[in-house]
This record gives C-alpha cells, structure tokens and sequence, in this order.
C-alpha cells in the first residue's frame, strides 16, 4: 500500500460524519501534508507545506473518544504500553500523538483517559536520501565504519539511518535495528512499515542498552542501528558492540563535535569509538549532509 | 372406538402442544448460556491473549450458537460505520433476539452487557467481565426458577386441558 493510501486509510476508520474531512485538500495539498490536530469541540486542521487548513465540521468530545476508539481497534487494553508513551503506529508508518487526562501511579503513567487532542503525523521514507553519503560508510575491505549521525531534531536524522539501514541491508550486510520508539522502523503488528531491507531484523519497542545486548547474542548482525543515543547506558552497550566486532550506525542531538565531547557520550568520541560523523542540517531542505568527519574529527567530504 | 381414538389424539396433541410451549423456557437458558459462553471466551481472550475486539468478534462470529449472527453483525459495524462496540453490542442483541423466546427485559439486560468492554485497561476489563458474570448469573438463576416453575404448570395445563376436552368428548 502506498503512503498517501494508507494515510488516508486512517480517515477510512474515522466516524461517518468526519470521514470526509480531508476532501477539502486538493491532490496537491494531500501530497503536502505532513499532520492533522483534531481536538475535542475543535476543527480538524490540517498542515503541511501549504500552511494551515481547517475543516468546517467541529469534532464533539465524543465525536474525538470515538476517533480514538476506532484507532486503537476498539481496544484500549491491547494498545496500554504505547498510549502510556503518548503515541500509536498505526499501519503504514503514521503516528498518532493522543492527549487526555493522564492517570499516574507510582510516578508512572499508568493510563490516559477522557481524550482531548490527537495529532495524526505522516510517516515519511525518503528512499535514496543517503546516496551521496555511502561512500565514507565502508572501508576499502567494504566494512562498515561505526557512524553517527549529528544535527539538532527536525533534521531528517531518522529518515537518513532509516535509508542507510535499507541500503547496507540490501548490499548483503546483516542488519539489527533496536526501535525503541518505533520511529525507524514503524513496526505494525509485526511488520516494519518502512521499507529496511531483506537483511535487517527489529526489536521493536525495546529499550537501547537493553536491545542491543540481546541483539548481539541473538541475530548475530554486522551492525547495529538505533536512534538518538544519550545515556551512559547506551555508551557502556555501544562499548559491548564494538568491542564484540559489530558495526554501530546511531545518531545524536548536537550541533557540533565539540558540544558532543561534553555531553555523556564524550568518552565514545574521545575513545574514537565512531569513524564517521554526519553532520545534518534543515536548510536548505530537511536531511541535507552538511560535513562529513573521520575519526580525527577532519573534513572528508570537501 | 372412534371417539376413543379421537381422545387419545388430542391427549397427545395437548402433551405435545404443551412441550412445545414449554420450550420456549428451555430455549432462554440456551441463549443465556451460550452469551455466557461467549463472554468467558472473550475474557480469555483478553486477559490472555490481548487480541482485540475486532479479532475475538471475529473468532466468535464462526462458532456455533443463537449468538453467532450478533458477533457477525459487530464484525461488520466495527469495519464501517462509527458506532462504539457497546452501541453495536446494543444493537445486535435487540435485532437478534427481540422476537426471540427471550422477553423483553431480558433482551434489555443483555443488551447492556457490551458497556465498557473495549475501553479501559486490563483492569477495567477484569471489573467489566465481573459486572456482565454477576448479571448473566442473576438472568440465569432466574431464567431457570422461571424455567422450572412454568415449564412444569404449562405442560400440566396442556395436560389437564387435554384429558378435560377428552372426558366431555366421551
């Protein structure tokens, strides 16, 4: 299915009075479009790169519940674990922010009630964004050089691991990727939405320092993928896959190396850990590589 | 002989007559109990496997039972239209039984059990399972007294009236 379909799919699931609501974008507004906000006793409105839209039809409280309801495959017990983190994966990649009343127990949230706003974001794959970069990922024995992927959120940082993953996968590398918020591969019930190679295998929903252990003794891989490291945890497992020979392909909320060798993954980049940085910027479009850096921290992209 | 004949028949027919009227009691507790069948599945279903609604109704719709067409009428409403499990719940039951030997406030109390279900966490399913078993108990428990007592004083009834039409005959 493709994924304009199967984003419109999810107004397919909607109560009869909205489901029409997206008809007022036109086609080119439907390719656009990057997330819809309902609110209860609110519009639908729909953004994207033609700005804001609203849909002339006010959706009630129940009118939302419903929306939600239908979403979770009316089931709210079997969707617990991902409601608890704010969002579902819903077929084909999209997310599906909820806000409600929250209900706490032991500082944990336990369950979110009463809906209040749901923010549907579009799932996007860019198939072939890391083209120009593949070249500074293997050796000339073509092994693959741990790499970090470096720029501040909104960058296209997922979406570039994402396209690496597909390419080393399809190039014959054993690939593991630990998903710990289902965002690079956007599992729904048991099948990566996004398209990650033949090679590659998935733990969804599973912490990093945790995944990746069980990845290393289980699937055997070449490499390794997960996204946005920060914890010493995921410095000491990142440690382990090195030190058991398997390539790391992470990424990092930074601006600059020097930021970095500060934060809690210092010591990775003072141990040499990565042999490539990726640097990523929004501009002029979202995932452009700005600088590509070796081990040394020097430029190899000029 | 003839005449004698003649009473033996409607003897018969009026013992007949009677289990067939009488059936009707029987037939509630089958209903009533293959609802409560369906819902213990249904709560395994859940507590256990986690499926979903949409794939328990599913599953059940193919079993056999009076119940059977109500979960292939919800199958079908959580596919289309935008009505919640217990709205479609309500609805089934009434279509489904309310011509059924089921009366009126039983058809009621049935088409309240689908209330909740679907909504809330594992624990408010387990309070939502406890809830419908301690009212399809009250259902059962009177549906048998009700079974006991009137199957016995209508197949009497049937009976009697049977043997009185015969003694004017002869």
């Amino acid at each position: 299915m493709e994924k304009e379909d199967s984003f419109e799919m999810i107004f397919r699931r909607f109560p009869e009075e909205y489901r029409h609501c997206i008809d007022i974008l036109t086609d080119e507004e439907k390719e656009k479009l990057e997330e819809v906000r309902v609110k209860a006793e609110g519009y639908l409105v729909f953004a994207g790169g033609f700005g804001e839209k609203a849909s002339d039809i006010k959706v009630s409280q129940r009118g939302l519940t419903l929306i939600v309801e239908k979403l979770l495959d009316h089931s709210v017990y079997a969707h617990m674990e991902e409601l608890c983190s704010g969002y579902i994966t819903v077929e084909g990649g999209h997310r599906i922010g909820i806000c409600g009343r929250v209900v706490m127990d032991n500082g944990s949230i336990k369950h979110i009630k009463e809906f209040s706003s749901i923010n549907i974001r579009k799932g996007r794959e860019v198939i072939g964004c890391s083209r120009s970069i593949q070249r500074f990922l293997l050796d000339e024995k073509d092994d693959f050089l741990n790499t970090l992927v470096i720029s501040p959120p909104k960058c296209g940082k997922t979406t570039l691991l994402r396209d690496i993953v597909r390419t080393l996968s399809e190039k014959g590398k054993r690939v593991s990727v630990v998903d710990e918020r289902s965002e690079l591969c956007a599992v729904y019930k048991g099948v990566p939405q996004y398209d990650v190679g033949r090679r590659t295998d998935v733990l969804d929903g599973c912490k990093k320092s945790k995944g990746m252990s069980l990845m290393i003794r289980s699937m055997s891989p070449e490499l390794i993928c997960t996204d946005e490291i920060g914890s010493e945890e995921d410095v000491a497992v990142i440690k382990e896959a090195v030190s058991s020979g398997v390539g790391v392909l992470t990424s990092i909320h930074g601006m600059s190396l020097e930021e970095l060798r500060t934060s809690k993954i210092g010591q990775l980049i003072e141990e040499k850990v990565f042999e490539r940085y990726l640097f990523l910027s929004a501009a002029p479009k979202i995932g452009t590589v700005t600088e590509v850096l070796d081990k040394y921290g020097r430029r190899i992209d000029a | 002989m003839l005449r004698v004949m003649v009473c033996i028949m409607i003897v018969l027919l009026s013992f007949a007559g009677g289990y067939l009227y009488s059936w009707r009691f029987t037939g509630r507790l089958l209903i009533i109990n293959d609802v409560k069948e369906k819902f213990n599945s249904m709560e395994r279903e859940i507590m256990f496997s986690m499926d979903t609604l949409p794939e328990i109704c599913r599953d059940l719709s193919k079993e056999e039972g009076p119940f059977s067409k109500v979960f292939t009428r919800i199958c079908e409403g959580l596919a289309g239209e935008g009505d919640s499990f217990a709205e479609l719940w309500s609805e089934g039951v009434k279509k489904e039984f309310s011509r059924s030997s089921l009366k009126k406030d039983q058809v009621e109390g049935l088409a309240l059990l689908g209330k909740g279900l679907g909504k809330g966490d594992i624990e408010e399913q387990k309070k939502c399972f406890a809830r419908i078993n301690t009212e399809l108990e009250r259902l059962l428990s009177e549906a048998r007294e009700e079974s006991s007592r009137l199957k016995k004083m209508y197949m009497s009834l049937f009976v009697s009236g049977g043997l009185a039409v015969s003694i004017i005959l002869i």
